[in-house]
Parts: C-alpha cells; structure tokens; sequence
C-alpha cells in the first residue's frame, strides 16, 4: 500500500520533472538542429558576424576603432564563445607596376595590399615561401598570394611590383615582391569562411607590420578593416535566443556610421524561427502531460483515502485517547512529508530515465535507442519537482482532512449508505462534458484561424488538447451513471432467476457503488486515453506520412541538371533557349529499381474556361509509365487510378482535370478546351478534350493556403491539368522533366547510382528520407514521448490500483465471505461472485473506455492534428487506430484482471470460515 | 434421538514454538432432535469451537462427528456445503448480517441458497413475524439496533426450515432484557417449528431455558 504510493509519487515527480527536461534538452536539439540545417542547406556558416570599418585620410579613425573594440569583446557581449575571429586589413586599390616585365603581364593594374592576421598558421605555401616580416635590405617587402590572385593579376613567384601612389613614411614608393603562393591548410578550416580564392587582386603581407606602417598614429591611408567572427553555435542555448536576437539586430543600427557597419546577421533568421517553433512545442508538450498528472494526483488520492480507512481504527483509538485533530493532522502531514522526500530523491532521476525513454521514441510505443539526449538537471528541473511534492503531499492530505471532519460514528454509518460520488452529486461529468463539448464546437467555427495561427508559427491554442482531455474526464464519469443503471436493469430483469452469487455480486455493485465507482472511472480513463493517445499519435504520424507519398508521388523525384544555354541571354535577350536532355537511359541500371517515369510540371500553366483564363498547374506524363511508376489509393477517386489512366491514353489530346475545372468553372466531360503554357523559356498554346475530372492526383494538392499580411489565413482553388508529355513535349520542346523512380525496397540502390554516375542534380526528393526526418522532429518525437509515456505510466497506475483495489475490497469483506460460508456458499460460489462483479466493472470499464476512446478521437484528433501538419494537409484526414495497440492494452489489462482473480482465488481459498467469522467479534 | 453426536472429538491447534493447544479434549456429546442444548462455560473453554465442529463450520483434529448418522468428516467441502445450506441456519454472536442486503433480503437470500421451493415472501414476512420485524423488512441493517439485528439473524437462520440452528453466544452484546427475549424466541421456534437449537452462553441466568446443558472447562465437557 506505501509502495504503491510511493510508486505514484515517484511517477508523479519523474513525469513532472521530465517536462522540463525534456523540453531544454530538446530545444536545445532544436535550436543545433536549425543552425546544422543551415550549414547542410547553404553549405556555409550558419552563426556569423562581418564588420566593417573604413579609415579615410584621417577620418574614421575613431568610429573603426570603437568597431574593433566591439569585436574585440563580442564574445563577453553577446554571450556566446567566438570559435574563430579573422581580421583582414586592406588598403584601398592601388596601382603597381611590374619590376619584372614578362610575357602577359600588364605594365600597370590595379592590385590591393591587404593582411590577413594568422594567416601564417592557416595556410600551406604551394610554391615559393611565406613572407618575411618587415622591409628587407633591398627595400622590399614581402607578399604571398592566393592561387585565385595569381591568375587573376597574372603574377608569378618572385615578381616585383612598385605602388607609384602608395608612399612609406619617406615619401619613396612602396616596393613589394612576391615570394610564395599560398592556400588553405584544412579543407575544413571554418578560418577560410571567406576561402582564400576570394582574395584574388590581393597581396598578403605580415599584418603586424600591416598595423605598424599603415595604421599608426598619424597616418593617413586609406584602409578597410574586416572582421570576421564565426560564433561557436553549439554553445548557443535556447534561454540565450531572445537576447541574441536583440543583441544582434541592435548592433547593426549602433555601429551603423560612414565609416562602420556591421552586417545583418542571417542568423537571427534562424533564431527567430526558432523561436516560434519553441513557443509551439512547449505549449503543446505541456498541454499533452496533464491528463496523466490528474490521473496520477487522482491514484494518489484514492490510495491515501483507502490507506486513511484502513487505518480509521487507529486514529478513533487516538482520537479517544485524547490526541487533538491538530496531533493526528500533524502526524499525516510528517508521513506524507516523508514519503513526499524519498519520492523527490528517487523520481529525479526516474525522471531523467523518462527523459531519455521520450527523447528515443520514433513512434507510439516505439523506441530508438541510438537516439540519445542531453539531459540537464537545471533549477527549473528542481522547482518543477518541488511543485510535485506540493501536490502529491496536497492529494494525500486532503482526505485526512476530510475525514477529519466526521465523528466516527458517522463515518460508519456513512459506510453502509449506497452514496454517490461527489462528482454526481455536484454534475460535475455533466458540466465537463458541457465545457469540453462547447469548446469543441467552438474550434470547429475557427479552424481557419488555427491553420493560420499554426501556419505563422504559432502554438495552438492549448485549450484544444484540454477539451479533449476534459471530455475523455467528463465521459469517463457520466459513464458510470450509465454503468448502475445498466447494471440495475439487467439486475430487474433477472432479480427471480439470479442464483445466490449473481445476485450477491448485483447488490454489492448497486449498493455500493461509491468504492467501486473511482476504480470504474479510472477502468474507463485508462482505457480511452489509451485510445485516444494512440489515434493521436498514430494518426497524426501515419497522415503526414500518407501526405509526403501524396505529394512526392513516387520513392525518389528528381530532376537532373540540363546544360543549357541561359546565361546566354545576358548578351542576347533574344536569344533561343535551349536545353539538353541528359541520358536518360543510364537510369535502368539502378540496382532495386521497380520502375522509373518521366513527369514534366509546370506551374505556369492556364486554361480557358469561358471567357476566363484559370491558371492551374500542369503534370504531363507518359500514362504507362506513369501508371507503372506511382499509384492512388481507390478511396481518393471515384474509379480506379489506372482507369484514369486509360482513358487518357486513348487520345493524345486529351487532358484529365482537377474536379474543380467542373465544380468551379462548370466544364464537363466531352468539352475541347484551350492551355497554354508559359513557362521561363517556353510558351505553347494547345487544344484538348477534357476526357475526365479528379478529386486527388498524385502531387496534387486541391488547396492552396496562403497567409496575408494581417495573418489571416486564404485558401483558394488549385487547379491541375494532367496532360500527355509527348503532345507537351512537341508543342513547346524538351525542358527539364522530373524523373520519378520506384524502388523495390529501400532507396540505397538509387544513392550508389547517383554517385557512380556522380549525377548532377538540381531537385531531389526522398519520400523515406522525409518520413524519417518528421519522426525526429522535435514536437512530434516529443508527442510521441509524452503519449507513449502517459499510455504507459496509466496503465501502471491503474493496475497498481486495480489490484490494491480488489485486495482492500476482499479483505473488508472477509466476515462477509465467513457468514456466506457458513451459511452454505461453496467457495466455487464466493468466486463466481467475485468474478461476475469484476466481470460487471472489468468488463463494462473496458467496454465504455473504448467508446469514450473512440468518440474522443472522432471529434477531437481531427483538431489536435492541426498542429502537427496544418500546411501539407493535401489530403482528407483518416483516423489511424492500430488494431495491435489496441490490443495490448486490452490484453494488459485481461492479465491484471487475472492476476487479481489469482489472488482473490487464493485467498478465498485459504480463508477459515471459523477464523473469519471471529474477525467479527471485536 | 440424537440429531448430532460427537465420539471423542479433540481439537489441537498448534501454536508457535511447536507446542499443542488443546481447545478441545475427548469430547462426546449428543445434541437431542427437537430440543434446545445449550453449551456454557467462560470465555476460551471451546465451547464456540464446538460449535463450529457440530455445524460443520470447523474440522476436529481427531475423533468423529456424525450428522443423522453420517460421519461429517468423510464429506467434501462440497458436501458439507450444501448441508449447512440446507440443514443448518447459524447466528453469530455479532452482527452476522450482510451490510449491503435489507433485512428482508437477508432471509430471502437463506431462501435462495437452500433453493427453497415455496412462496419465498411469504416465508421471509412470516419468519420476520416470529421475531417481531415485520415492520422493519425494507431496513438497512445498520439502521437497527443490536437486539433488532440478532432477531433478524434468527429469522435467517430459520427461514429454510433447517433442522438445526446454531447460536454462538447471541446474546452476548444485548442487555439482559433483549437477551430474554432472544432465548424466548429459541424456545418457541423448538415448540412451534420442531427444530433442533444449539446455543453457547456464558450467561448463568439463561441456562434454565435449555433441555441439556453442557458445561466446558478448559476443552473438557461435562453435563448433558
């Protein structure tokens, strides 16, 4: 009894503290995660701030030096570690004329003297040798230069230049020469953000004795300082992002002079992303745990409130020997206080534990154990814990107090009564199903905002996911108000025939349905969110997975880079276009490949439609591939896919439409209608034969959503015309088509062609590779944590109670079963008892559960699915409930069901009716 | 004619560090059909464990009972079962009613598992009569009082006609007026009805009711 206590304290404090650790260890992931995607995508830096500071003639000195100072401390400012500041200094373009007159080499041209401060340690000399600080005896100084600069300006090792207009401190020109080539040691050197190929006109001397002649006091050259700083990302944690942004916008209006700037930072994008995404996450990971937080505060309560009537004896025999209520108050509260300590001590690092587990899962009831996250024990963790004490120690009081108030007389009498539970005496199930329902109807009306609040990144609003949690609660009550008046009519019908233990196990659940009622309502809140979490899940991973397939249309979508001539029409505007369709043969040698179509698209497209031009996409395919290639579940048409596709194959001019072309624009079947095409560099106009209308093509998105400027969210109309490539492809030429692969298993055997091929490509999709990457997605793998770690900790909590449940009941009832011995029961009749009234709560809990389940999901998944996919919702939403998870809750819940009877089996078994009966003559 | 007879019944328990408790020694007695037997004797002399020997509530650890002739101890649990059910009634000596059944109910439910063929109600109405309930039938048992709650007791344990009614100390928690007239209503069932009533007391004022008494001492039994 204390242990299970204890386990629901435990519980209750892991879950709680797990929130916000799950929450900082995934933001953090999060926030990586931005900048690393940043990194892949642009292949550049993703955390970087470039200065600049111009000195002209004596002028912006100051404003140059207060830039460098500022970069000089920007890692102290800003809070984050620098991993790498570069400086490089540059005198504005000079002219040099050549020493060494030689083949190609200008007499004069425009060079610049610059240094790049450590760049002695970041480079390899490719011929020749570094410089030598300093002005040599011959009155030269040294420089290297890139490889870039040495075919840029021409200029060989040893080379000697004279800057008629750039003078030393005596007035003689500035003579240099240059002694080796330089270029980047490591490949991944992030010093060569700017690579060294940018330094093309540029002469690298020493930047110490850079500083010494050119910048001095007193000088008056003309000089550019460039910073450089790469931030260490990695270090940036999320509590750090508002700052950041302020931080980083506000420096580029500060040092914002004629002679300073400061870059925008295009990190602050992904910072602010961040930030919206943040917000999202923690409002609706929030939101997803409180169900189970009320379920565990309700355990705790019902097991304090039983182990307070165990121990009612005692504290009337404490009470009578004069301890005062404030005594007995006091000695709960030191018991609670106890508990409520160790609980703390043990469920922190259960809690980390949770952590781990949700920070694994892939999907419901599935765990990656690869996947590992960095769990922080952090002040907020502790107060979260704290808040958990309070509330179990609150949960187990609150009972003592309450009985606290009756004599125990009346607690006695108040025993016998058949009473109903507070809740139905209060209509509380009433008024939460009210709540719970008028919410819903309520998001109904605004969907449209929710897409729109979900689309600008918003959280949705958390009431959502507490409705349903609130009519899950709600049902799960009213539930038992329809379970006695089931059970009082079966008992009705059948009060002559009931044989003596049926009829004993009807009346022990009519009369005394106040103790069986809590375990019922846990019995059916199990149950249903057990449903509900995995219709939730499983919909929502399973919808966007449907989408991605949709939308992609096939395994792997690709588009291969087609030489072409478009630069061209810099020089000559008017100049024809043309592309070169690459081999496209080479694709059969794909190891695993099922089948491959060509697909042209063009959004570009429109079509007549009376007197107005509807603008539409275009998808021109060759239907026998196409048809091999990709498919379209039966459920989304009206006929078959491949029926589509014959038809469409018996006319090279005819086109399939998108069924709103008829709903919309009142075509029909038989109709010859005029599109036109007007791509970037190609334009045709053709006449077809609407041949038939679809709902859903492959790729095909009905709706197009669009955010205005006052974040309110459009849908219109999206057209697609489906039309035969060869009747395209000889109207307005060949242009780069998508190649639309099949694989047979995964997509390895695509990835080895590409690289033997060394394929260029300028699109690439990967319909698997995109399903994996939603399952890491912060809000959905914490979605799936959460749901998958509430399934699991409610059904633990319910058959701890379950079991200690039965168990309290038989042994109260002990005398009871001594008068029924003796009065001639067999002990095969005191079972069926038992059974038929687990059988009456077990058996009805389950049942209930799953309808109450059921309805939740029905009405509310189609919301809370809102925020996971509000902008690829192409398709209609299906509710995905997985037989086998289903199942093993059920199944889980038969074996609680048997071990209690296991139990109760043996101890009416072993029970003395002569030692029973004794039990009442105290 | 002896409806129960006890041959040199012991009972032994066993008690912690191996040592044997006696609570009963060579016990013989016979109970008489027809009459009302009473066993006296103070707290812990075995008269209760008796009792429960004679119903068949508890086994003896040697010797043999026999019920009409029938050697209880050869019966399965089965059997003895169904005896109870339908020729014992028994009524403890505290509240041995079933809380979440009303006083009528109680009897019926005697009814019920002895299978009683009859009119049901009208032997619960009638047997709440004789103890003077009728009144109350649609009570809770909580809602009455001690003495009340014997008598309903004894309307359980005789509203299936058994043959013989154990009372284990009914009396026990009444004042010594109720107690009276518990015993009065055990004294008319056996004229009226004919059934046979076993009954332990420690009350030295009740011991005139009976037809036999039994005295215990220490799980030795004299008298009869």
């Amino acid at each position: 009894m204390v242990a299970s206590l204890l386990i629901g304290n435990i519980l209750l404090i892991a879950i709680t503290v797990s929130h916000p650790m799950y929450q900082a260890a995934s933001k953090r992931h999060m926030l990586t995660d931005g900048f690393t995607n940043y990194l892949e995508e642009k292949n550049s830096y993703p955390m970087v701030v470039r200065t600049y500071g111009r000195m002209r003639k004596g002028t912006g000195r100051s404003e140059t030096n207060a830039l460098s100072e500022f970069v000089a401390n920007i890692d102290k400012l800003s809070g984050v570690p620098v991993k790498e500041k570069v400086c490089y200094l540059n005198l504005v373009t000079s002219t040099a004329k050549s020493l060494t007159l030689h083949d190609g080499l200008d007499s004069e041209q425009k060079i610049m003297i610059g240094a790049l401060e450590g760049l002695e340690e970041h480079s390899k000399i490719l011929s020749g040798r570094m410089y030598n600080p300093g002005i040599g005896e011959d009155g030269f100084i040294e420089a290297v230069i890139s490889q870039s600069a040495m075919i840029e300006m021409n200029l060989l090792v040893g080379e000697e230049l004279e800057f008629t207009n750039v003078k030393d401190s005596s007035g003689a020109p500035l003579k240099i020469r240059v002694t080796g080539v330089y270029t980047n040691s490591d490949a991944n050197d992030i010093y060569w953000y700017i690579g060294p190929d940018y330094y093309d006109s540029t002469l690298m001397i020493d930047a110490g004795f850079f500083r010494n002649t050119f910048m001095a006091k007193g000088t008056k050259y003309q000089l550019n300082e460039t910073y450089t700083v790469l931030f260490d990302y990695e270090a940036v944690r999320p509590e750090d992002v508002d700052g950041l942004i302020t931080f980083s916008t506000d420096m580029v209006t500060a040092y914002k002079t004629v002679y300073s700037e400061i870059d925008e930072p295009a990190y602050v994008a992904i910072l602010e992303n961040f930030r919206g995404e943040e917000n999202r996450i923690s409002v609706t990971l929030a939101i997803l745990q409180v169900p189970v937080i009320v379920l565990l505060c309700a355990f705790i309560f019902m097991i304090s409130r039983q182990m307070l009537e165990m121990e009612e004896n005692e504290i009337a025999l404490l009470k009578s020997r004069g301890a005062s209520k404030k005594q007995i108050l006091a000695m709960y509260f030191m018991q609670s206080a106890i508990l409520s300590g160790v609980s703390f001590l043990i469920g922190i690092p259960v809690g980390i534990l949770v952590c781990r587990i949700l920070g694994a899962s892939s999907a419901f009831l599935q765990f990656n154990a690869r996947r590992v996250l960095k769990v922080e024990l952090t002040g907020e963790v502790m107060l979260y814990g704290l808040a958990a004490v309070l509330l179990s120690m609150g949960m187990t009081l609150i009972p003592v107090f309450r009985r606290d108030k009756h004599s125990i007389v009346a607690v006695k009498r108040r025993r016998s009564r058949s009473e109903k539970p507070v809740w139905q005496k209060l209509f509380l199930d009433i008024i939460l199903l009210g709540v719970s329902l008028y919410g819903l109807y309520n998001f109904r009306n605004q969907q449209s905002e929710m897409y729109a609040r979900v689309l600008a990144g918003k959280s949705l609003d958390p009431l959502i996911f507490l409705a349903s949690s609130l009519f899950i609660l709600g049902a799960g009550m009213a539930s038992l108000r329809l379970h006695s008046l089931i059970v009082s009519l079966i008992y009705r019908v059948g009060k002559k025939q009931w044989s003596p233990a049926v009829y004993t196990s009807f009346l022990q659940l009519i009369r005394t349905r106040n103790k069986s009622a809590f375990i019922m309502v846990f019995l059916v809140l199990t149950v249903s969110f057990g449903l509900f979490n995995t219709t939730v899940a499983r919909t929502i991973l399973a919808n966007a997975e449907k989408n991605i397939d949709y939308m992609q249309g096939a395994d792997v979508v690709l588009t291969e880079y087609w030489k072409n001539n478009v630069a061209y029409l810099q020089i000559d505007p008017n100049a024809k276009v043309t592309f070169t369709e690459p081999d496209f043969g080479k694709y059969g040698q794909i190891k695993g490949l099922k089948s491959l179509a060509k697909v042209f698209r063009s959004s570009t497209a429109s079509l007549q439609a009376g007197s107005k031009a509807i603008s539409s996409d275009l998808v021109a395919i060759d239907t026998k591939t196409f048809g091999e290639t990709t498919d379209l579940d039966a459920k989304y048409l009206k006929y078959d896919f491949r029926d589509y596709l014959n038809v469409l194959s018996r006319n090279s001019n005819a086109v399939l439409l998108s069924s709103n072309f008829r709903d919309k624009q009142g075509l029909k079947v038989g109709d010859t209608v005029t599109y036109s095409l007007s791509g970037g560099y190609f334009s045709g106009t053709l006449n077809a034969k609407v041949y038939g209308f679809f709902d859903y093509w492959p790729s095909y998105n009905p709706e197009k959503i669009t955010i205005l400027a006052d974040e309110s969210v459009q849908t219109s109309d999206n057209y697609m015309i489906v039309a035969h490539l060869s009747t395209i492809q000889e109207a307005v030429g060949i242009f780069p088509y998508e190649i639309w692969i099949d694989m047979d298993g995964d997509t390895d055997g695509f990835y080895d062609f590409a690289n033997d091929e060394a394929l260029k490509i300028t699109k690439l999709g990967d319909a698997s590779k995109m399903k994996e990457d939603i399952t890491v997605e912060p809000l959905f793998q914490g979605t799936n944590g959460i749901l998958t770690m509430s399934f699991i900790t409610i059904l633990l909590i319910c058959a701890i109670g379950y079991v200690i449940y039965w168990m309290l009941s038989i042994r109260s009832r002990e005398l009871l079963f001594g008068i029924f011995r003796a009065m001639g029961m067999t002990r095969g009749e005191i079972i069926k008892m038992l059974a038929c009234e687990q059988a009456f709560t077990g058996l009805f809990g389950i049942a209930f559960g799953l309808i109450v389940g059921w309805i939740a999901s029905v009405l509310y998944v189609p919301i809370i699915q809102i925020a996971y996919s509000a902008a690829d919702r192409a398709l209609p939403l299906e509710l995905i409930t997985k037989g086998t998870d289903v199942a093993r809750l059920i199944v889980i819940i038969f074996i609680m069901f048997a071990a209690c009877m296991g139990v109760l089996i043996r101890q009416v078994y072993n029970m003395k009716i002569s030692q029973a009966l004794k039990l009442g003559e105290d | 004619m002896n409806i129960i007879e006890t041959k040199n019944v012991d009972r032994v328990f066993g008690l912690t560090g191996g040592e044997q408790f006696y609570a009963l020694k060579d016990v013989s007695v016979g109970i008489k059909t027809g009459a009302l037997t009473i066993l006296k004797g103070p707290s812990g002399s075995g008269k209760t464990t008796l009792m429960n020997i004679l119903g068949a509530l508890d086994a003896p650890s040697n010797g043999e009972v026999l019920f009409d002739g029938k050697e209880i101890g050869a019966m399965t649990e089965e059997e003895k079962g169904k005896l109870r059910r339908e020729n014992f009634g028994f009524v403890f000596q505290s509240v041995s009613l079933i809380p979440i059944m009303t006083v009528f109910e109680n009897v019926d439910f005697a009814l019920r598992l002895a299978g009683y063929e009859g009119d049901r109600a009208e032997r619960v109405n009638k047997c709440l009569k004789m103890v003077g309930l009728a009144a109350r039938a649609q009570h809770m048992p909580q809602e009455l009082s001690g003495g009340e709650q014997q008598r309903v007791a004894i309307a359980r344990a005789i509203a299936h006609r058994p043959k013989v009614v154990f009372a284990d100390d009914p009396t026990a928690e009444l004042d010594s007026q109720t107690a009276i007239s518990v015993v009065n209503i055990f004294k008319e069932l056996v004229k009226e009805e004919g059934v046979t009533i076993v009954m332990t007391t420690h009350d030295t004022s009740l011991m005139s009711a009976g037809d036999a008494v039994y005295t215990l001492e220490a799980g030795i039994c004299s008298g009869g």
